[in-house]
Parts: C-alpha cells; sequence; structure tokens
C-alpha cells in the first residue's frame, strides 16, 4: 500500500520537476544558492525569505521554489492552544522541508511535538504527538516518505521557555524537525 | 507544454491523494488542516448529569405493642335481672298456660264419661274440637316460646354491645385520665404559662453549646448513634460522663465526651425549673 | 363498623397509651434529654509535648509528630511557649493546667536507648478533659530510623482520634528538575511522605514522568526519555535493577500497576498515532488492548477491585473521565460531566471517590474530587497551575503538583478530602512535580 503511494508520490515529483525544469534552470542549485544567501540571516523571523523570493538574480516567476527558500531554516511549527492544526507559516515551513526530505532520500528526522505546561501531563504527551502526527501527515502528502519520519511526543516536558506566562505557553507549543544523522543522532539541519 | 504538465502533476497529486485517503489504515484523526476544531464539539461535553439523591437512612420501625389482657366478663346488670325476670315470668306463664290446657282435657273427660255412650261421638266431636284447640293452643305456646327464644337472642347481643360499649368507655376513661395525669405532670414543672417557651429556649442553648463543641471524626457519620449519660451540679459543671448505648468507634465515643466537658459549663436554667441532675445526650448526626 | 373490628382498635389504643405513659419516666423533673444532629470540621487541638531524648541523638521526635498531625489539616498545635509544663509521663501532667491552655489533648514520651544500640520510642496519648490514656505504645528501632518512629507514632495518635488509619510511615515518588540548559537533570527520587530523607533512584539527561508504585512497594514504573524517545521501564527500588517494558513506535506512557501486581496498563499508540489504553501481562508480556478510539486515551488508573480501568479521553472532544473493564470489548463510561476538562484520574483505596484536574471557567486547573456513588463534584485546591493527584494509602489525604505562584518552581502539596489544608513539599533547588504516594509499609 505504501509502496504504491510512494510510486506516485514519485511520479508527481518527477512530474513537478519536469514542470519546473520547463522554464528554470538549475532549481536544485539556485534553491541553495537563494538558501545560503540568506542562511546566515534567516534565524526564526521569516521576512529576509520572502524578500529573497521575489528579487535576486536567480529570481522567478515560479512561485514553487521561492517564498520556501528561507523556509528550510525554519525548523519549528507552532500551534493555537489545545489545537492540532498547522498554524501561520507552518504550513510554509513544512512544504520546504517536505521538498528537501523528497529531494534527499538518505535524509532523516524526528518530529518532536510538545505542549505548553498547563493541564496533565500524560494527556499532553497525546496532544503533542497529536501535533508531531500533523506535521509528519503534511510531510508525507507533500514528498516525504515514510520511513525518513520518525515521531515522539514530549508533551510539556521539553519546553523552549520556562517561563509561565502566555508568551512562554506560545513558544511551547510547537512540533520541532531535527535532522537525524544515520546513526540516529541529532545532525546539522539544512540550512 | 508546461500546462499540461503542470495539469497532469496536479491531477496524479490529487488521484494520489485521494488513494493515500482510500488506503490509508482506518485514520486516527485526520490530522491536517481539516481537523475538527476541539471547541466546535464543546456541546458534547457539557451534558450534566442530575447527581443521584442521597439516600434517606432507614427509619426503625415502631414496637409492635405487647397484646391486652383479657378481661372477665362483668356482673349483671338491672336490665339484664329484668329480662331474666321477664324471661322467668313468661317461662311460668307457658307453664300455667299448659298446666291449664291439661286441667281442660281432665274435665272434658270426665264430662264424656258421665254422659259416656249418647254423646260419644258429642264428645268425640268435641274433643276432636278441643284436641284442635290443644292444637293450636300448642302452636301458639310454641310460636311463643320461639318468640322467647329470638328474643333472648337479642338480649344476649344487646348485653354483648353494652360490654362493648362498657369497655370502650373503660378505656376513653383511662387514656383521659393519663392525659390529664401528664398535663398535671407538665403544669407541675412549668409552673406557669410562659415556662414552656423558656423551657425550650434553653434546651435550644444547650443543644447549640454541645453542637459548636463537637469536633466530628470522619467516622462520625449518619447511622451513628450513641447516647451519654452526664451527671451535673447546679452550676452547669459536668460531674461524670458515661457512654450507654452507642455504635461508634473509639474516634466517636473520644469525641462525644470531649465536646461534652468543652461545652461545659452550662448555662443555668429558666426561673423556677431546677437544674437537671442528669443529662442524656444522644448524639445522632443526621448529614 | 364491624363491632369486633372496633373492639380491636379501641384495645389497640388503650395499650399504645398504657405503654407511652409507662415509659415515661416518673422522676421526669430531675433529667433532660437533648439531641444532637450535626458537629463542627475544626482542627482538633492538642499538644505534644518535647520528649525525653537520648543524649546523642538529634532527631526532635515531637516536632516530627506535630508536623505530620498539623499537616493533615486535622489536629491544631499548642505552640511550645504556650505549653504551661514539660512533662514527658502521664504522672507528671496536671490535665487542668493543659486544659486551661485550650488543648483537648497532651501527648507525652521519651527516647531511651535499649540493648543492641537501639532506640525506643515510648509515647502516652491523654485525653485532658476526661483525664484518660486514650494510646500507648514503644517503637524500637536504630538510630537513623528515629524519624519513622515518630511517623509511627503520628499515625497511632490520628487513629485514636479521627477514626481513619494514619499515612504517615509511608514514602513518596516524584520527579525533580534541577539545574538549566545544557545541566539540565532530570530525577526520580523517593522520600517519606513529610519529604524527608530523599534517595535518589535515577539520574537522567532526558526527560522522565509518570512515577508509580507497586502495590507491594518494592518497584517503581516511569517513562523514560532517555532514547529521545518514550519508553516504559520497571525498577526494584532496593536495588535499582531496572527492566524497559516497552518501547513501540509512537507513544509509550502512563504506566498504572493493576492492584495484584501482575499487569501493568499502558498508553501505546503505535504508528496510527492515536494513544490508546493497554494492558501487559508481566509474565507473559502479553498485550491486550483495551480502548478502541480514534482520540487520545490515557492516564489508566486500575480500581481497587482490579475489575474496571479509569482513564482520560477526549472522544467527546475535550479530555473527560471514562471507566471501562480491564477486559477488552466493554463500552466505557464516561465519569465526569462537570466542567469541560478533567483529566489525571486517581481512584481512592476505598473505590469510592476519584481525584482528577480539573479546567474551571476561568481557565484554573485544580484539583477536584467526584464521590463516584454519588456523583458530588467538588473542588478542593485553590490553585492555578495543579496537576497529577495522587491519594494517600488511608484515602484521607491527596498529594498533588502545584505552582504556587507565576514565577514560582513547582512544588508538591497535600490537602485532604474534605479540603482541609495540608502540608507544601518545596524543594531547595530546580521544581519538583508529577508525585506518586506509596503503599502502607507492612
Amino acid at each position: 500500500m505504501y509502496r504504491r503511494i510512494a510510486v506516485l508520490m514519485l511520479l508527481a515529483g518527477c512530474l513537478g520537476l519536469a514542470a519546473c525544469a520547463s522554464h528554470k534552470p538549475k532549481p536544485s542549485a539556485e534553491q541553495q544558492q537563494s538558501s545560503s544567501e540568506n542562511g546566515a540571516g534567516a534565524n526564526s523571523e521569516g521576512a529576509a525569505g520572502g524578500a529573497n523570493a521575489s528579487g535576486g538574480p536567480f529570481g522567478n516567476q515560479n512561485s514553487i521554489a521561492g517564498p520556501q527558500a528561507g523556509m528550510l531554516a525554519k525548523r519549528t511549527i507552532y500551534f493555537d492552544f489545545d489545537s492540532a492544526v498547522i498554524k501561520g507559516d507552518g504550513t510554509d515551513i513544512v512544504s520546504a522541508h517536505a521538498r528537501y526530505l523528497s529531494d534527499h532520500t538518505d535524509a532523516r528526522v524526528r518530529l518532536e511535538g510538545n505542549t505548553d505546561e498547563r493541564g496533565s501531563p500524560e494527556y499532553n504527551i497525546g496532544l503533542g504527538m497529536r501535533r508531531a502526527q500533523a506535521v509528519r501527515q503534511a510531510l508525507l502528502l507533500q514528498g516525504a516518505s515514510a520511513a525518513q519520519i520518525t515521531v515522539v511526543s514530549y508533551g510539556a516536558e521539553h519546553p523552549v521557555d520556562p517561563a509561565h506566562n502566555e508568551d512562554a505557553w506560545a513558544k511551547n507549543r510547537r512540533v520541532d524537525i531535527v535532522y537525524l544523522a544515520p546513526n540516529g543522532q541529532p545532525t546539522q539541519p539544512p540550512q | 507544454m508546461s500546462v499540461v504538465l503542470h495539469g497532469s502533476l496536479i491531477a496524479l497529486l490529487a488521484l494520489g491523494w485521494w488513494h493515500f485517503r482510500q488506503t490509508a489504515p482506518a485514520p486516527s484523526l485526520p490530522i491536517n488542516a481539516t481537523v475538527v476544531d476541539a471547541r466546535t464539539l464543546k456541546g458534547l461535553g457539557t451534558a450534566s448529569r442530575p447527581s443521584p439523591q442521597p439516600k434517606a437512612p432507614p427509619r426503625a420501625q415502631p414496637q409492635q405493642p405487647p397484646p391486652a389482657p383479657v378481661e372477665g366478663p362483668p356482673p349483671p346488670t338491672p336490665d339484664e335481672i329484668a329480662m331474666r325476670e321477664q324471661a322467668a315470668k313468661e317461662e311460668a306463664e307457658h307453664e300455667a298456660l299448659a298446666e291449664k290446657a291439661e286441667q281442660a282435657r281432665e274435665a272434658q273427660r270426665k264430662a264424656a264419661q258421665a254422659a259416656a255412650a249418647e254423646q260419644a261421638a258429642q264428645a268425640q266431636k268435641a274433643e276432636e274440637a278441643q284436641a284442635a284447640a290443644e292444637a293450636s293452643k300448642l302452636a301458639a305456646a310454641k310460636k311463643a316460646a320461639a318468640k322467647l327464644a329470638a328474643k333472648k337472642k337479642l338480649a344476649q347481643e344487646r348485653k354483648l354491645a353494652e360490654e362493648k360499649k362498657l369497655a370502650a368507655q373503660q378505656a376513653a376513661a383511662e387514656r383521659a385520665a393519663r392525659v390529664a395525669d401528664l398535663q398535671q405532670s407538665l403544669r407541675e414543672d412549668e409552673q406557669a404559662s410562659v415556662a414552656s417557651g423558656a423551657l425550650a429556649s434553653w434546651q435550644s442553648e444547650i443543644t447549640s453549646r454541645i453542637q459548636n463543641a463537637w469536633i466530628r471524626p470522619p467516622t462520625a457519620q449518619p447511622g451513628i448513634k450513641c447516647v451519654l449519660n452526664v451527671g451535673l451540679v447546679p452550676g452547669g459543671s459536668v460531674t461524670s460522663v458515661s457512654i450507654g448505648d452507642c455504635n461508634g468507634d473509639d474516634a466517636v465515643r473520644q469525641s462525644i465526651q470531649t465536646a461534652v466537658y468543652n461545652a461545659a459549663p452550662l448555662p443555668p436554667p429558666p426561673d423556677g425549673i431546677p437544674f437537671p441532675r442528669q443529662l442524656i445526650i444522644t448524639f445522632q448526626p443526621t448529614h | 363498623m364491624n363491632p369486633t373490628l372496633r373492639m380491636a382498635s379501641l384495645l389497640r389504643i388503650f395499650v399504645v397509651v398504657l405503654t407511652a405513659a409507662c415509659l415515661t419516666p416518673p422522676a421526669a423533673r430531675a433529667q433532660l434529654q437533648i439531641q444532637i444532629t450535626s458537629g463542627v470540621n475544626n482542627p482538633v487541638p492538642i499538644a505534644i509535648v518535647p520528649f525525653a531524648e537520648a543524649p546523642t541523638d538529634g532527631t526532635d521526635v515531637a516536632a516530627v509528630v506535630q508536623h505530620d498531625l498539623v499537616g493533615s489539616g486535622r489536629f491544631s498545635e499548642l505552640p511550645r511557649d504556650k505549653m504551661p509544663a514539660t512533662p514527658t509521663s502521664a504522672a507528671d501532667v496536671r490535665f487542668a493546667d493543659w486544659k486551661a491552655a485550650g488543648s483537648d489533648y497532651v501527648v507525652v514520651g521519651q527516647v531511651v536507648p535499649v540493648a543492641g544500640g537501639q532506640l525506643a520510642v515510648d509515647f502516652n496519648l491523654l485525653n485532658d478533659l476526661t483525664g484518660q490514656s486514650i494510646a500507648r505504645q514503644r517503637f524500637v528501632g536504630s538510630t537513623s530510623a528515629l524519624r519513622n518512629a515518630a511517623h509511627r507514632v503520628s499515625d497511632v495518635i490520628y487513629q485514636a482520634i479521627t477514626g481513619i488509619r494514619g499515612a504517615f510511615a509511608t514514602r513518596i515518588a516524584y520527579i525533580a528538575v534541577v539545574g538549566e540548559g545544557a545541566d539540565e537533570r532530570f530525577q526520580l527520587v523517593v522520600a517519606d511522605a513529610d519529604g524527608y530523607n530523599q534517595h535518589l533512584i535515577l539520574e537522567s539527561r532526558f526527560p522522565l514522568m509518570s512515577p508509580a508504585w507497586s502495590p507491594d512497594g518494592q518497584w517503581l514504573s516511569y517513562v523514560s526519555f532517555e532514547n529521545h524517545l518514550s519508553a516504559v521501564y520497571v525498577q526494584r527500588v532496593l536495588t535499582g535493577e531496572r527492566t524497559r517494558v516497552s518501547m513501540r513506535a509512537g507513544i509509550n506512557g502512563a504506566p498504572a500497576w493493576s492492584p495484584d501486581g501482575k499487569k501493568l496498563a499502558l498508553t501505546l499508540s503505535g504508528s496510527s498515532g492515536h494513544p490508546e489504553i493497554y494492558v501487559l501481562d508481566l509474565a507473559t508480556q502479553h498485550l491486550t488492548r483495551i480502548t478502541d478510539s480514534p482520540s487520545i486515551n490515557t492516564e489508566a488508573n486500575w480500581s481497587p477491585d482490579g475489575r474496571s480501568i479509569y482513564f482520560t479521553s477526549d472522544r467527546a472532544g475535550e479530555p473527560q473521565i471514562y471507566r471501562c473493564a480491564a477486559t477488552p470489548g466493554s463500552n466505557p463510561e464516561r465519569i465526569t460531566f462537570t466542567d469541560e476538562y478533567n483529566a489525571g484520574p486517581h481512584v481512592s483505596p476505598d473505590g469510592k471517590l476519584l481525584a482528577m484536574v480539573t479546567r474551571d471557567d476561568s481557565g484554573s486547573y485544580r484539583i477536584a474530587v467526584q464521590n463516584l456513588v454519588t456523583g458530588d463534584f467538588r473542588v478542593l485546591t485553590p490553585g492555578r497551575l495543579d496537576q497529577s493527584p495522587s491519594f494517600a494509602p488511608n484515602g484521607a489525604t491527596i498529594m498533588y503538583a502545584a505552582r504556587p505562584g507565576r514565577a514560582e518552581a513547582g512544588i508538591l502539596a497535600t490537602i485532604s478530602v474534605d479540603g482541609l489544608t495540608g502540608l507544601s513539599l518545596k524543594p531547595t533547588q530546580g521544581e519538583v512535580r508529577d508525585p506518586a504516594w506509596g503503599p502502607f509499609i507492612q
């Protein structure tokens, strides 16, 4: 069953590449170049990536590669309270990583789901998993393969901000995309 | 060309998506952008269930009163005597009647013997006539006897009814006597028309002092009933506390004794009411 | 009316009146009858006089007993500077003085050395209103076990006055988080129920959670993320010997021991992604799935008779507490209907009360208790970020994780089931959470 999907995805990916190839020279190279141009600056805010999409020497009218260029550097997707709906630019971030994963079939990621600290700890494990699963589904649908993804939920146990206020809680409701080396340890993520 | 390729790409993606949905394992939640927001399901989660009424504690069944002693028959009343005399009279009358009939028969037999032969038929006729008369008289006498018997029965029934009436009157009389007795003793205690109100309020003051002093342990639940006999001296101090019937555990027993000592000294009773020497306290929590 | 019937009824009235008349005591004037139908729920005033101490020891036994009893919420202490005297045996106690000082009970005692280098703790619990000795006992142990002896004294006093078995000589397990950033460490700790005598059971750079005691108090089960993924372990407390019980794909969480100690309920999500309740037979390793619902099902907690499992499920939208049979195929029954969020069930040892985390309309997370017999629902704690309730083995007190203020570290706290405030257990560094109250120690 999964093989069939994978074949379909591969076909789709190939078609997509072909489609893009018809009027865009060397998309991979261009992507890498544009990403490294703003890799230094693009840490967590998205403005730089967006600006590069429209302008630049290799800028193009195609909308697929452009806005996602800076998204690859972002590896955190945020959620609203009690929700597993990917919000804001999370969908773009997911798309960027999905493309990368489909392009680099050796790449491996671990999706780490998290919640804010409120409520019952084990129920929060379930909520974090629900969010990680949402990101996993989105990745699969957009080119990644199941073998590339492992999923874990830390619930409320692994906050990035230990404060106890709305700001901190918003930062903790997240899924982190962690790139893994072949030995399973976290590795340098793509820029 | 690119349009065609893009179009087929989209078509393939759509196919893949559809296929994915068809062949995916029974989905957990469709955890993509189409997930049902939990907030929209608010209505399902707030149905309130009425809390069942707590059961009332079982009420003690009242004891059946012991059977009443049976009373002996009362002595005959004057009515009865009169009735008996009447009956005797009627009896005597009946006898007299019978005697008379006998005598008549004797006389006629003699007359018949005197005018024996010629008047045999006449005598016989007369005899027959007499016999008929006798028979009818006997019948009448029998009727009278039957009537008498019926009267006797009626008399007996009346007698029974009289007996019952008497018993009822006696019972009513005795009850009235008891009520009067109780009222008398109450009056003796109250000593005046206002005294009953003062007594009740003194009683409730003592009750609330003990209630406020009783630190109930968790094991003092409804169903617990403990009786304390408390010795008092004038001035309201407690001289002795002893536990009567009690189904509570040691913690309950400790708590009720402690409560009484802490409630002491008790306030003095209203004027005119002597200080009780003994307090009987029943601890019986209701909730 | 039938004459016989009337006769009979009149006779009955007569007899009832006669009986009533006989029962009225003749000397009614000298006696007063009072009915008491309620009382008060105040703490019992008690004076715990400093014990005569053995010269070599530093533990203040009376202070430990006082801390236990007052911490339960059911007692109030007479401060030492208000004590009229310092007797150490019953013969020296002048009851009237203590009554005048406001105490109902006085505890006196001594710590004396006995054979074998051990210490004996003797105590006497006296009611200074009745003048009677209520409880009197001796506990013998080593010098290092003196605090435990003091807790045993507290247990006896607590039971004599409240009727409930004391749970002061028990242990708790909890998670401590110390350090920050790269130095952050997670610890599984076992301590006395009052927070003293801490023992480090496990330390990890990765999160630990959900400790659970086996019914015999010999094992702890817990969740560890030491492989970057969740796994459930069981570990023998005394020796540290450790076995990994489940590290399947997805969630491995919320371990709960069955009352007979032979099975472990677990939350597993497999690759489907949604958590379900499973039961693992520890001897055969046979895994049985109990719930089947595309939602979050977790936080299993066994009923005391071992036949049912209470758990959290958001199948109705928001998390609520359900109960199902501990064998597969039963339809779960919803238990909680108050408020929109109820999770983390923990049932009392007598099976009548269910503790949980509830979120009220103001968004505060508090500990509540629902009476499983009457349906009565009561919020106990005043907090805003309370979690993880755990019943003491006597069912009288609940320990939970609290955050006293927005900027403050997490602590453990206790509260009695009728809402009387209890203890706070504050760590000297870092924060603590996820308490699990151990069983009675035989």
